[in-house]
């Protein structure tokens, strides 16, 4: 768990990385630390978990990438199986069981429209499971995570 | 084969790996690419400008920094609404995420936004409140309870 030090300090620190060589270096002065000990307390929260990565975020539908939020009706009995089948592919990125009839929650990406209807249409087949919605992006409002601590 | 504007493939391929967490982390992309730290820093610059990077992101796991709490909120709108709700959905800290999508017969459901709590009360609370301030009434939360993937998209694999 963090501690409360830990969690000040996060709050102190940008959540954008700085576009300099030394990038910890400027991070350090805006937590009042060494570079070495802002190095240090990332690698800390690396290893903890808390700290996923640090790289470009890219706006996908810029480079070309097609994606979809899509949810499944999966009985209980069939959970497992299924999870496992969509969880196989590099382009699912994220999948949560939610409280809904519609249980399985997850994105797909991929580098062509043609591509990411195939991996659907696969997912179909391998779990036998057809009740299946594609909900496509129309607009996108926000997509940011900031977090008060 | 993918058409990839704007951005030459290598680059992507370059910018997928996280940073390394070392005093000077760009120079290893820098190298893969055959340019400078400062030339990469400056396309980077330059792909923030037209907005195919959001920005160069520190990113942490909200389980673990105490957002115990989260759910989907799927909600009804009227389309000519629905510009003027995701604006206001948009304001309301809590929400990280708040597309619009496209709605089936069996699932009407056309706004989705991400809420994030510490607790399931606290965001009953601000699903409540983001309910009165729009004025839909047909909307669902759908609480998260487990995360079965959530991993990082590699370029490489997708692209």
């Amino acid at each position: 768990m963090l501690s409360a030090r830990d969690k000040d300090l996060i709050k102190k620190i940008q959540p954008e990385f700085p576009l300099t060589e030394r990038p910890f270096a400027a991070l350090a002065s805006q937590a009042g630390l060494s570079e070495e000990a802002v190095i240090k307390f990332f690698k800390k929260l690396q290893r903890g978990k808390v700290l996923r990565y640090i790289a470009p975020m890219f706006d996908l539908r810029q480079i070309g990438v097609v994606s979809s939020l899509v949810a499944m009706k999966v009985p209980v009995r069939k959970l497992k199986a299924t999870v496992r089948i969509i969880n196989a592919y590099p382009n699912i990125s994220h999948n949560y069981l939610r409280e809904d009839a519609y249980n399985v929650w997850f994105t797909v990406s991929a580098a062509s429209e043609k591509r990411r209807a195939a991996i659907l249409a696969e997912i179909r087949k391998k779990s036998g499971i057809n009740d299946l919605l594609d909900l496509k992006t129309r607009k996108v409002f926000k997509s940011r995570a900031v977090f008060d601590l | 084969m993918t058409k990839l504007t704007k951005v030459p493939r290598k680059v992507l391929f370059a910018l997928t790996e996280p940073m390394a967490l070392v005093p000077e982390p760009y120079a290893e992309p820098a190298r893969r690419l055959g340019v400078s730290q400062k030339k990469l820093i400056a396309m980077i610059k330059d792909y923030e400008q037209q907005g195919i990077i959001r920005r160069m992101g520190i990113v942490y796991g909200h389980f673990k920094v105490g957002y115990a709490s989260n759910a989907l909120v799927v909600w009804k709108v009227a389309e000519s609404k629905i510009e003027k709700t995701g604006k206001l959905f948009f304001k309301v800290p809590a929400v990280t995420h708040c597309y619009a999508r496209n709605a089936y017969p069996q699932w009407p459901y056309n706004l989705y936004t991400m809420i994030h709590a510490k607790t399931r009360e606290e965001c009953r609370g601000i699903i409540e409140g983001m309910a009165r301030s729009s004025g839909i009434t047909a909307y669902k939360a759908l609480f998260t309870v487990k995360e079965f993937k959530k991993i990082k998209s590699d370029l490489r694999e997708i692209l």
